[in-house]
């Protein structure tokens, strides 16, 4: 008998579970270990936080989920990795603490024979002073955080209604944040808004990027292949701005937030405030607070994470510059570098270096787009992952180890631009492959025949039905496992 | 000096391009095709 514990049940964890358990007969355990009791299909919240969809749509409990498939659950945080156990048994395990109300506090042990790192990331709200839901600024990235922003956002809209001039702003509240796709689509599911209740010209929207220039997206860009040839995503993200009369403050890093006004910092080094009645800012994502220890107790955390807290896996991580990046450098296994019995999945691997240009202003603050590894790519990891252990315990430590590399994997991108049957708007986005590949796809990087981008109605219809189906999918209803990651 | 800029459209898109994205019988095909892309997509990803 073995048993998997996965640490996280997110996209990436919750695939692997689910996979995991479907793979392997009943002798074998699978245990997730996640702090939520429910799970999130987060790429909605863009809805609940313009108030556009409930709360309760975007949620539902795992434990019924879990209980009905024959996993273990335990709500939990998981806070030390004992990869060799320790000096009176070598069975390695974790130690966590849990956070449902009967047990909340708690500390516990739970062994494993392999075990997923899924954790995702940490809002590191803390990074910026004053930024967050409990500070001076909105997120959309929990239901809970989503459902506050789509009250303020009701109050600024009142406000409007009544002729006081608004000033919107969304983006970015550091200058090393991720998933900029979050934020373009709340800033034009917000513009929309405003024009469905009549008051878009009584107010400004302005998007503030730590992205360099627009439609970097944190992947250095790309290239759209059109029949007219080839459209940067600049071009196409621009035009976007310039049709919804959106503004932007690009190559900013957000220093701190104050009630009504952030203070940044240009790359260029030149320093602004920009005044707000409603922000919307997400923070910078850092690796869950995992410690690791080794048999003797004594603390391994620096060898098996990297210094942001995300786990280091097989990839590249030799320190070189911008030009000497390759798409091989990107990990393919998953494994960690110091267990051959654990994996980091989705978020929780440390990216061997971002994909967009590294860019420092003169005062030597860095300010570029942390790496995405969201969605699509989180799910194909996580299930990968699924498929290496699967094999290793029905076929032995020689079973067919399983790849994902993002170097290798497409991904698509369905960013709203609005909701509504029939006035709804999104840009339908792929790109392929994820991580830029020169040395096989040219200057661009990518692929120009798969890399694509438009805009219309039929983007919105494509969001809608994803939402339905992968919440399908994550309540493991019948045939959950023929939808594709 | 502000730092706030605003885009102008270097190259808008015509009224028919702006009709065809609120079409429901282009959108449908779109749609369609749009479907067949991602499911190429993902199939070159699982491995």
């Amino acid at each position: 008998m073995a048993r998997t514990v996965i640490l996280g049940a997110g996209i990436a964890g919750h695939t692997a579970a689910l996979h995991l358990r479907r793979m392997l007969p009943k002798e074998h355990d699978v245990v997730v270990v996640a702090p939520n009791a429910n799970w999130n299909w987060i790429p909605s919240n863009i809805w609940v936080g313009v108030g556009r969809m409930s709360q309760k749509k975007v949620v539902f409990p795992l434990a019924p989920v879990y209980r009905r498939k024959g996993i273990e659950f335990h709500q939990a945080l998981a806070t030390e990795i004992h990869g060799e156990g320790d000096a009176d048994d070598p069975t390695p395990y974790v130690v966590v603490r849990y956070t449902d109300a009967s047990r909340a506090g708690e500390v516990g042990r739970l062994s494993y024979d392999y075990l997923v790192n899924a954790t995702g990331p940490k809002l590191n709200f803390a990074a910026t002073p004053g930024l967050g839901p409990e500070a001076n600024s909105w997120s959309v990235c929990t239901a809970g955080h989503a459902a506050q922003a789509a009250r303020a956002l009701q109050d600024v809209v009142e406000r409007l209604r009544s002729g006081t001039p608004q000033t919107l702003l969304i983006g970015m509240g550091h200058g090393t944040c991720t998933c900029q796709g979050a934020a373009f689509e709340y800033t034009f599911n917000v513009e929309h808004e405003l024009v469905q209740a009549g008051v878009r010209d009584r107010a400004e929207v302005i998007y503030i990027t730590n992205e360099s220039q627009l439609g970097d997206f944190g992947m250095d860009g790309m290239n759209f292949g059109t029949k007219d040839g080839v459209v940067p995503s600049r071009v196409f993200t621009e035009s976007l701005f310039a049709e919804r009369g959106v503004k932007a403050i690009m190559a900013a890093h957000v220093e701190r937030v104050e009630p009504g006004a952030v203070h940044y910092e240009l790359v260029d080094g030149t320093k602004g405030e920009q005044r707000f009645d409603f922000a919307m800012l997400l923070p910078p994502f850092r690796g869950a607070d995992l410690a690791a220890y080794d048999r003797d107790g004594a603390d391994i955390t620096a060898e098996v994470f990297a210094p942001s807290g995300f786990m280091k896996v097989d990839a590249d991580y030799t320190p070189k510059p911008y030009e000497e990046w390759r798409a091989s450098d990107w990990p393919r296994t998953y494994q960690s570098v110091r267990y051959v019995n654990v994996w980091a999945a989705g978020i929780a691997f440390a990216p061997p270096h971002q994909m967009s240009r590294p860019r420092t202003s003169p005062n030597g603050t860095a300010i570029a787009p942390a790496p995405p590894r969201t969605g699509m790519p989180s799910g194909v990891i996580g299930r990968a992952v699924a498929q290496t252990i699967a094999g290793r315990i029905r076929h032995g430590a020689d079973s067919t180890v399983h790849t994902a590399s993002m170097a290798e994997m497409g991904a698509a991108c369905i960013a709203s631009a609005g909701t509504g049957l029939l006035r709804g708007q999104a840009a339908a986005m792929t790109v392929y492959p994820i991580i830029p590949d020169p040395e096989t796809y040219g200057e661009s990087g990518r692929d120009t025949k798969e890399t694509y981008g438009e805009i219309g109605l039929s983007g919105h219809w494509m969001k809608l039905m994803l939402h339905y189906l992968f919440i399908y999918k994550a309540k493991a209803r019948p045939l959950w496992f023929l939808i594709p990651e | 000096m502000s730092n706030v800029t605003t885009f102008a459209l270097s190259s808008p898109p015509s009224a028919r391009a702006v009709r065809a994205r609120r079409n429901v019988l282009v959108q449908a095909w779109r749609f369609a095709v749009l479907n067949l892309k991602m499911l190429v997509m993902v199939t070159k990803g699982h491995h």
